[in-house]
């Protein structure tokens, strides 16, 4: 088994199953802001005096449209207060985050709800967003690419000339030296992850800082010197501005990065300084086909074990010979590569992590029973305490046993399997020998492979390889609906210790992409990081001096590296309180544990901590994701950047520059340039 | 009638603080009419209005009552923009640009084609005198450079109306009279020209008509001719005379005859900008030292 390292997922990686969810969320989120801000625009600009200038008219338009829909958005909310009132049509809480409701803090993606609330909070989004978006929406198409471009290559020439960026490109350098001339003591194996990190962390820094610096003060500059003058008053759309800037930055930092990429890239895959194992282990690029985790024993309620860690992303079953708990891996869908006749086995990936509950044996880990089975090979608890799990067709795990043990039967008598047969097919390894080839033929023929007993360390990764037969007899045919195609039950066998699972803590390798492959698409969740600064920068400075511009985005840019600490505040769930609750158990020196005495303070600090709480929510609102574009743990251990994964991100972040595209429209639209 | 290009009605502008307390009344009720092909001239001392009216006319300030209107469109409206040139007080470009490239970034702002876009630069960079510096940075450029690359920028949509805030700032005698010669030019191919200026004089060269605002108000507006001639007063001009005693006093006693007296009597002046210009013109054509100090004796 080739070492390689463990890619510990805290959080699911978002597919496109979750994007319904995510759309719902986003109408929420973004369409509750559009409609806090259609109100003010509205009352704005209804009730102003009535013979205001044309200029102003044009300047700030109320269409029938507008109105309409502001109207239709109305409706919607005030369904909403009047459902959330009355208590019908919840599970608002269950479509933003599970983790508000659960006692998890972990990110769970969000799933679309089909109940009355959350539908009508995204209706009144939707509705809102198409009312405040008009304008926008209709100015859109009197933008031109060559003023845009213009002011964009602008930009570029700007930045470029003013050597910000040959600066910051120059200081990056220093970090792609080895980094075991800076860290000697580290593992041999670490090396390329250690530079990884290294390179990733200087990267960001000078990439990002120099971004923010030029987006942040660029057009307060421009306004502050007068330049603008001479650009506003050519036929240029005022966001063709904001726009134009935002596009040179964007360009310049993928010229930047491009560069810092390229040559990190000469310097991993050309530097001979690495240690073989580093290479090994790091330089690799597998390519996971994940499952849905579920947990399954006798009783039917059962959904694993919380051992009361503080982290709750894991669930447990217990070990023991006869148990009936299981953690099962179901796979919707299998590509065709991995039934081909030109592949000899299928690994099957894991790190699992041990609870022990007795001391159990000494230097050794824990013993564990996996089965995979196909749709045409259904599996079923037994009924009662200590029986095995068995097939739904009994007749035809009859047929299987019998012709495995009359197959073990030959090989033990060496009828069968040649010279250097197995004594039976439990020992058979992958390969181009007779043994395994009966072993994938039963596999195809039955869609059933066990692995008895294999060993599992705690939170070290291992191999098992299945026969590629499974893959072939699981894409025979039409399963039911529900039923997934392949699916990997895990059993503990080891009595007193119990299995830790997750649905990221086993897979099966589809298949091995390229190094500079994933090298180049972890560039891109840089990338990403990058502009959405940009962006807030570019919007804010829009109405901010550059100075407060330039605060204000990195203070939401760094406030987001402590989303699980916000979510917790906004969520009420924090250790010791909320701020309020926080301060007085300071004050007190008090306990975070500490009970607070009932009365009139505890009220009080209750009251104001459910408003921080709420305010904290919606400030949680705003601060971008930054977690879900940081890739680097993929490329440092070796696993694929899922091209899914990536266009979703990609979709994300026009999600989340979107609002404040619209936000930079009006602002600039409304500025008097000249004031 | 004449097409009418800019007209301002009531247009007024107040300076508010952050709370909406009124700060300065900037321009109070203009009510002004430009018609095509003409050169109009706002005057004022500082703080009077002048550039408040351009930059409502473009757009950079936003009415507080009134309307502008360019063209006939409102001036909040963009494309009112594609026949307007403007040249700013001061010249605001980009200083890490040169000749060149500041043309055709402001070329691609009008969204005109590259080779239009390359042949216009060329022949602009040529009108201004810059052919020579057109590859040097405008942060190189003396105060007059960029005043010329600037009335560049403002001509490279070949504009209908013209507006420029101050275009003799910065700019030497020769300078000057090359911008004025170049405005009456753009008013011979057509153009409207919107100026103001504290220098009088070129206003008073180069303009069909001015208003006069002081403290946002418009005091008084109409043909330059019509508001300098002094009414009270008759110049008569006279060649192939010498300055005499005799003369004086004939002259005296004709105007006396008819109820006028005499005020004064000898040699008009030249203005100082034609003495400059006269011997700038002479020196080019004769290089060397042309003047020489008083003999001691003409001292005497």
């Amino acid at each position: 088994m080739s070492l390689f390292g463990i890619l510990i997922l805290d959080r699911e990686p978002l597919a496109f199953q979750h994007l319904p969810g995510l759309i719902q969320v986003w109408l929420q989120d973004a369409g509750g802001f559009a409609a806090v801000g259609l109100l003010i625009y509205l009352a704005h600009a209804l009730f102003s005096p009535s013979d205001q200038p044309e200029s102003t008219k044009l300047r700030m338009p109320v269409t029938s449209w507008m109105l309409l829909m502001a109207v239709v958005s109305l409706i919607c909310y005030a369904a909403f207060a009047a459902m959330f009132i009355g208590g019908i049509g919840k599970e608002l809480v269950e479509v933003r985050s599970q983790a508000i409701a659960a006692e998890a803090t972990a990110y769970v993606p969000p799933k679309l709800s089909l109940r009355a609330q959350p539908v009508t909070l995204a209706l009144g989004g939707l509705f809102a967003l198409l009312s405040i978006g008009h304008p926008f929406a209709r100015d859109l198409f009197k933008l031109r690419f060559r003023r845009t471009f213009a002011i964009a290559k602008l930009s570029v020439k700007e930045a470029i000339r003013d050597r910000l960026f040959l600066v910051f490109v120059i200081f990056l350098m220093i970090f792609l030296f080895p980094v075991k001339w800076f860290l000697p003591n580290n593992k041999p194996e670490d090396e390329i992850r250690l530079t990884l990190d290294v390179t990733a962390f200087a990267s960001t820094i000078f990439l990002l800082v120099p971004a923010v610096i030029v987006a942040a003060f660029r057009i307060p500059n421009d306004i502050k010197h007068q330049t603008i003058y001479t650009i506003v008053t050519k036929p240029v759309e005022r966001f063709e501005i904001v726009l134009g800037r935002f596009v040179g930055y964007s360009i310049l930092i993928s010229i930047a990065l491009g560069l810092m990429t390229l040559v990190g890239w000469v310097y991993l895959t050309f530097g001979t300084t690495f240690d073989p194992k580093a290479v090994e282990e790091s330089q690799r690029s597998r390519v996971p086909l994940r499952g849905k985790i579920d947990f399954r024993a006798r009783t039917a309620d059962y959904s694993g074990t919380n051992v009361g860690r503080e982290f709750e992303y894991r669930k447990y079953i217990a070990g023991s010979k006869t148990t009936t708990e299981r953690a099962l891996w179901m796979f919707d869908s299998i590509p065709a590569n991995l039934g081909s006749t030109d592949r000899d086995q299928v690994p099957c990936e894991f790190t699992f992590d041990i609870f022990k509950l007795t001391k159990g044996e000494e230097n050794r880990g824990v013993d564990v029973n996996i089965r995979v089975t196909t749709w045409q090979c259904g599996q079923r608890p037994p009924d009662n305490r200590g029986e095995p799990w068995a097939w739904t067709d009994a007749t035809r795990q009859k047929e299987y046993d019998k012709e495995r043990n009359d197959l073990d039967e030959k090989l033990r008598k060496r009828e069968i399997g040649g010279p250097d047969a197995p004594p039976s097919l439990a020992f058979a390894r992958p390969g181009p020998n007779e043994a395994w080839k009966l072993v994938d033929q039963l596999a195809e023929k039955y869609g059933f492979f066990e692995i008895s007993s294999t060993e599992v360390y705690d939170f070290h990764p291992a191999t098992v390889y299945l026969p590629p037969g499974l893959f072939r007899n699981a894409r025979t045919g039409t399963p039911p609906a529900g039923e997934p195609r392949v699916t990997v039950y895990v059993k503990c066998l080891s009595p007193g210790q119990m299995l830790g699972m997750a649905q990221g803590d086993l897979y099966l390798m589809e298949g091995e992409k390229t190094f500079t492959e994933n090298y180049f698409k972890n560039a891109v969740g840089l990338w990403c990081r990058a502009v959405i600064l940009v962006g807030i920068s570019v919007t804010l400075s829009t109405y901010l001096s550059g100075v407060i511009s330039l605060l204000a985005s990195l203070f939401l840019y760094i406030s987001a590296y402590f989303a699980e600490h916000l979510r917790d505040v906004a969520t009420g769930q924090s250790v010791g309180g909320g701020p309020l609750e926080s301060f007085k158990r300071l004050l007190n020196a008090d306990t975070p544990t500490t009970p607070i005495d009932e009365g009139a303070t505890k009220r009080s600090i209750d009251i104001a901590d459910r408003t921080f709480a709420w305010v904290f929510r919606r400030y949680e609102n705003i601060v971008p994701n930054i977690d879900a574009f940081t890739w680097t743990n993929y490329l440092k251990e070796g696993f694929n950047i899922n091209a899914e994964y990536l266009v979703l991100n990609l979709l994300i972040l026009i999600g989340y520059l979107l609002p404040w595209a619209l936000l930079s429209y009006y602002l600039i639209r409304n500025r008097e340039v000249a004031a | 009638m004449a097409e009418i290009v800019v007209e301002t009605r009531g247009l007024t502008k107040v300076y508010r603080d952050f709370w909406g307390r009124k700060k300065k009344t900037a321009l109070n009720a203009l009510d002004l009419t430009i018609e095509k092909g003409e050169i109009f001239g706002l005057l004022g001392p500082n703080g009077s209005g002048k550039t408040t009216t351009i930059k409502l006319l473009l757009g950079l300030l936003f009415p507080s009552g009134g309307d502008a209107f360019v063209f006939g469109q409102p001036a909040a409206k963009v494309e009112k923009n594609e026949k307007i040139g403007y040249l700013p007080e001061e010249s605001y470009l980009y200083r890490f640009l040169n000749a060149e490239e500041t043309l055709d970034f402001y070329g691609r702002l009008f969204d005109i084609p590259s080779a239009v876009r390359e042949k216009r630069a060329a022949e602009l960079i040529d009108t201004v005198g810059l052919s020579n510096d057109k590859k040097r940075v405008l942060r190189e450029y003396s105060k007059g450079m960029r005043q010329r690359i600037g009335l560049a920028q403002a001509l490279i949509n070949d504009p209908d109306l013209v507006i420029l805030d101050e275009p003799t700032s910065g700019l030497d005698p020769l300078g000057t009279r090359w911008m004025k010669d170049l405005i009456l030019d753009l008013k011979k191919k057509g153009k409207t020209i919107l100026m103001c200026s504290h220098r009088l004089d070129d206003v008073q060269d180069v303009c069909d008509r001015i208003a006069i605002l002081y403290g946002g108000d418009l005091q008084e507006l109409g043909q330059v001719n019509k508001l300098v001639e002094d009414q009270k007063r008759l110049e008569i001009r006279a060649t192939g005379l010498q300055l005499n005693d005799g003369l004086k006093h004939d002259l005296a006693a004709v105007i006396e005859k008819h109820g006028g007296k005499l005020e004064a009597f000898g040699h008009p002046t030249t203005t100082l900008e034609d003495l400059f210009l006269r011997i700038v013109d002479e020196s080019k054509a004769r290089p060397g030292r042309r003047y020489l100090p008083p003999t001691e004796e003409a001292k005497k």
